[in-house]
């Protein structure tokens, strides 16, 4: 089942705002270690997902892991060679919008170089410039 | 633990604009909060500020505040940092009676590998990063060493189990989680991807709603 809302208040939004910087989430909440966005820009359900396992994968159940974003807003797309016109596409998938400043994943109950590999690795799945922040 | 001598000034511009000024000169606006309800408007000098904390990192610290000649005892109540650069952009003091007791929030530093670590492979969570406290500012450390040696898979250490010392109160709820070993997260094998099944729209009728996909799908 794919990273997404359960209800929704309406089934396609519109692109909305990426102004501004993160005003909340823009601190280490849970863990000791954490990636933070330096870019701004979509991250979807699929890169959220692949950045979990991937991290899950290499801490080999040693540590925990936090995921500070979710994907709530729809993305349409309208299918190939169809005409412009006759209304918004349908929903393709979901993003989280990240402003520059958010906490993305956390990680804590593991050493420093480990945390440091596994963030790495979340970070090459991203579209978005990240940093490693720590307590 | 030794106090701190900070070197201050007395500014006269207030508001964002005169604030972002003293920044690009190095400087680092903040505030004294006066025990008579006043307010003290101050600048600090930022690289000696941050030489002088270097090494300190308590979330409230006793400093003592050089103002133009003037003594003030106050203690560090909040740091606002940069959100991307993390650097300090205002500091907000409370001036401090150094005989009666504050309310303060000190840092807990968990020490010891736990038991349900080392031998069950649990994880230790620290639910509670600090520790509200009434004690004299003169008592007031950096951290609090606590020992969770001693704990296994599924413990909890509650803030009531903490022993601080008869020099500290702690306000904390005492049912408060401090810290927890718990058992590893199990990895969730991902399954081949399911049809991207749509969320259900709050306030639609379930008929209209059917419809409205279909047509989508249409196009």
């Amino acid at each position: 089942m794919p990273l997404m809302p359960k209800r929704v208040k309406h089934r396609k939004v519109s692109k909305g705002s990426r102004k501004g910087f993160a005003t909340s989430g823009e601190k280490l909440a849970y863990g000791e270690f954490g990636i933070k966005a330096l870019g701004r820009g979509w991250v979807t359900n699929t890169q959220i997902e692949a950045c979990r396992v991937a991290i899950n994968r290499h801490m080999k159940r040693k540590g925990k892991l936090w995921v500070r974003i979710f994907p709530d807003k729809p993305v349409t797309k309208k299918p190939i060679e169809v005409r412009m016109g006759s209304g918004k596409g349908n929903p393709e998938f979901w993003v989280a919008v990240v402003l520059p400043g958010k906490v993305l994943f956390e990680v804590g109950g593991i050493p420093e170089s480990l945390a440091r590999a596994c963030l790495r690795l979340a970070d090459t799945k991203l579209g978005i410039r990240t940093q490693l922040v720590s307590r | 633990m030794n106090q701190i001598t900070l070197n201050a000034a007395v500014r006269t511009e207030q508001g964002s604009k005169a604030a972002g000024r003293l920044r690009r000169a190095g400087k680092i606006p903040g505030v004294i909060k006066r025990m008579s309800g006043e307010s003290t408007l101050i600048e600090l000098d930022t690289h000696a500020y941050e030489m002088t904390m270097r090494g300190h990192h308590g979330d409230q610290i006793l400093v003592c505040i050089d103002l133009d000649g003037t003594k003030v005892s106050a203690l560090l109540r909040e740091l606002q940092h940069d959100v991307i650069s993390g650097q300090v952009i205002h500091a907000d003091f409370g001036e401090v009676d150094m005989g009666h007791a504050v309310r303060v929030e000190i840092a807990i530093n968990l020490v010891g590998i736990p038991d349900g670590v080392k031998n069950a492979n649990g994880v230790l969570e620290q639910e509670l990063r600090a520790i509200h406290v009434d004690c004299l500012p003169t008592d007031i450390v950096e951290s609090f060493d606590i020992d969770v040696s001693a704990l296994k898979v599924g413990d909890k250490l509650l803030a009531s189990q903490l022993n601080l010392g008869d020099k500290y109160h702690v306000t904390t709820h005492k049912d408060t989680v401090v810290a927890a070993v718990v058992a590893a997260d199990e990895e969730i094998e991902v399954a081949a991807p399911a049809p991207a099944a749509e969320p259900e729209v709050i306030g639609a009728k379930k008929d209209a709603a059917a419809p409205a996909a279909a047509a989508d799908a249409k196009k």
